[in-house]
């Protein structure tokens, strides 16, 4: 908090004017941005309700829900990446070797479950630290070569560990998360509300996560106000890194085996997530909850294609146009927004 | 305000959904057979499918037929099976992309009772009270495709190559291991046995790193048609003669043999295996007793049969 009353004494006058008519720019256009992309969320289920008689069962949403977690949780970090006007292409390989590693700990070496846990949450987070300390100590390009670079080192790691073999039959204290339910409703789901929830008040009320966006916004203006923009990309990667190694622990729970496979193209859907939630590429825009939104419109297009039997080829096509939508009604709404 | 028309307009939308599938759920009485497959998307599943849909047309059930973009999609493929298993279909065929991920959602579908049907690939432990299992015996396939290539050459020793698919795919492993072995007993020495994951390019690449290492090779041996034909393309690259022989018996094996490319393929059944998965699917479905091991054979085709077998895929 006090550090929070610092930054609002740094801004000179002629930034406090550009902050402010920003903010009252972006305030507008998150507002027409989230209920686009709920009515959105809302037209597409209407529709396949309407095709399939088994999309509205209490049995299936709660299916399409779970099969969302997994994405709901990676694309947190990848939000947070895009944000910063960057990207995060390694999340699906820190997944897979994370997932691997807690297999390791905890069947090979038979770890204290928890344990386990911890130190693969901590192998993400490690993995997303070096992502971080690439972009900035190395000041590599783009951190779209650099986690390219480490997704392919993650996903090698990820075969290498137990030469390509799967390790299954893990015990309830590491399944738990994706695997059980409180009453009705999947833990899975349970932890995927808590997740945006902290994440909710993080980027709102904290003074990183207000950093995150400025930093996203305008390098420079940040770093003449004041923001140590290192530390901020430092914590976003290894949070990107963390939620990754996380979705794989609910992973893990939903189908009980690590698998040096998971977590293939990850990456994609979950750009895609954040993308179709209104955050955009260049940074600085965007809100963590429209990225929820953003995942149950892929899941929904994919469960809703399965139940009407149509060939994934097609499913990937759908997803690709739903993309291109996505973002050409950013590109409307931008422009509908600054003739104002 | 006009937001609300909207939104209200979305929820009547919704509603009549609802209506509309509560009216149609008593519509259709036709059996359901759900096949997830690990992707439609490759010739060889193409064939598995075409096989299954001519028993789908034949027995006069209706085919849900899924499968992922790509074979390690993997929990997407766990997805699509819980996706199919909301119908309550009559019963399941399936082929586990990684075996040990499946546990869970065919223990719901028995516990649904619904039967399962495994083709091509079975399950491991974890998951052993499936209904039957359809497929090739893989280690006999590699056995006899490996005697095919020993018996052409008519040599007692030499040198052989093969080439798995990804590392701990039990199915490219278990034709690996078929072929090993019978070249060893029949006194050949293996001067490579390397993953080339079901890929041409990768089994290309592969192949030509061995031929740095050894400038003459008798005999190599690919666990699928698609590394076979990479691997053929390294050597004639190299001016090095061998017997390649792949496995599957897909149409580009086919033609490859036919242009004196390839010398073999065991060919799987995959037709076979699809159009059995559904017979048995009804079968169990009708509570009949089915064998818990189905062998859905293996053709050794080599020039002589080339064009037929090339014939009955079109």
């Amino acid at each position: 908090m006090d550090k929070k009353q610092d930054d609002l004494t740094q801004p000179t006058i002629v930034e406090d004017v550009s902050v402010e008519e920003m903010k009252e720019q972006e305030t507008k256009l998150k507002r027409r941005g989230s209920l686009g992309i709920i009515l959105s969320l809302f037209v597409l289920s209407a529709i396949i309700a309407i095709l399939s008689p088994r999309f509205l069962t209490v049995s299936n949403l709660t299916n399409v829900l779970s099969q969302a977690t997994v994405s709901a949780v990676i694309s947190v970090g990848e939000f947070l990446a895009i944000l910063t006007a960057g990207i995060d292409l390694s999340i699906g390989s820190i997944l897979a070797i994370s997932i691997m590693m807690l297999g390791i700990f905890a069947k090979n070496m038979a770890m204290n479950p928890l344990l386990a846990i911890l130190l693969a949450l901590a192998v993400g987070t490690l993995i997303g630290f070096f992502n971080g300390i690439l972009l900035t100590k190395l000041r590599l390009p783009h951190p779209f070569i650099s986690t390219m670079g480490t997704k392919m080192i993650g996903r090698g790691l990820a075969l290498a560990v137990t030469a390509a073999r799967p390790i299954s039959g893990f015990a309830n204290s590491i399944t738990f998360l994706g695997g059980s339910s409180v009453g009705p409703i999947p833990a899975s789901i349970i932890l995927v509300a808590i997740v945006y929830a902290v994440m909710f008040v993080f980027m709102k009320h904290t003074a990183t996560g207000r950093h995150i966006y400025a930093v996203g916004g305008n390098v420079e203006a940040s770093r003449l106000s004041g923001i140590n923009v290192h530390k901020v990309l430092l914590i976003v990667y290894s949070l990107s890194g963390f939620f990754a190694a996380l979705a794989g622990l609910l992973l893990v729970g939903r189908v009980n085996a690590a698998y040096p496979l998971a977590g293939t193209d990850y990456e994609t859907d979950a750009i895609a997530a954040v993308i179709i939630g209104g955050a955009s590429f260049a940074g600085g825009v965007g809100k963590i909850l429209n990225t929820i939104i953003g995942v149950l419109i892929i899941a929904v297009l994919r469960n809703g294609l399965n139940l009407l039997n149509v060939d994934s080829a097609y499913q990937t096509v759908a997803i690709g146009v739903v993309i291109i939508l996505a973002v050409y009604l950013d590109v409307v709404r931008q422009k509908s927004s600054s003739v104002h | 305000m006009k937001k609300r028309v909207v939104l209200l307009l979305v929820l009547v939308l919704v509603a009549s959904g609802v209506v509309f599938a509560q009216g149609q759920k008593a519509a259709s009485d036709q059996m359901e057979v759900a096949m997830v497959l690990k992707t439609l998307s490759s010739e060889y599943w193409q064939r598995v499918v075409n096989g299954a849909e001519d028993a789908a047309k034949e027995l006069g059930v209706k085919l849900i037929k899924l499968g992922p973009p790509t074979e390690d999609a993997v929990e997407q493929q766990i997805n699509m099976v819980q996706d199919a298993l909301t119908a309550n279909p009559a019963a399941l065929v399936f082929s586990p992309s990684q075996p040990p991920t499946a546990v869970g959602v065919l223990n719901n579908a028995k516990a649904k009772g619904i039967p399962v049907i495994l083709v091509d690939t079975p399950m491991e432990a974890g998951f052993t009270n499936y209904d039957t299992f359809i497929g090739t015996e893989n280690y006999d396939a590699g056995v006899a495709g490996a005697k095919a290539m020993i018996d052409a050459l008519g040599k007692s020793s030499g040198t052989a190559v093969v080439i798995e698919g990804a590392p701990g795919n039990p199915t490219t492993t278990t034709r690996a291991d078929g072929a090993e072995d019978t070249l060893r007993k029949a006194g050949y020495t293996i001067v490579a046995r390397q993953p080339g994951f079901s890929d041409r390019n990768t089994a290309y690449n592969v192949m030509q790193n061995v031929l740095q290492a050894n400038k003459s090779v008798d005999i190599v041996f690919c666990s699928n048609d698609e590394m076979a034909l990479g691997a053929l393309q390294a050597l004639q690259q190299a001016n090095v003669k061998a017997l390649v022989l792949g496995t599957d018996g897909n149409k580009t094996a086919l033609e490859s043999i036919l242009e004196d490319g390839l010398f073999g393929t065991a060919a799987q059944k995959p037709e076979m295996m699809g159009y059995l998965g559904v017979v048995n699917a009804v079968k169990a479905a009708n509570g009949e007793k089915i064998d818990i091991r189905i062998d859905s054979g293996v053709d050794i085709i080599t020039k002589a049969n080339a064009q037929a077998a090339l014939d009955a895929l079109q």
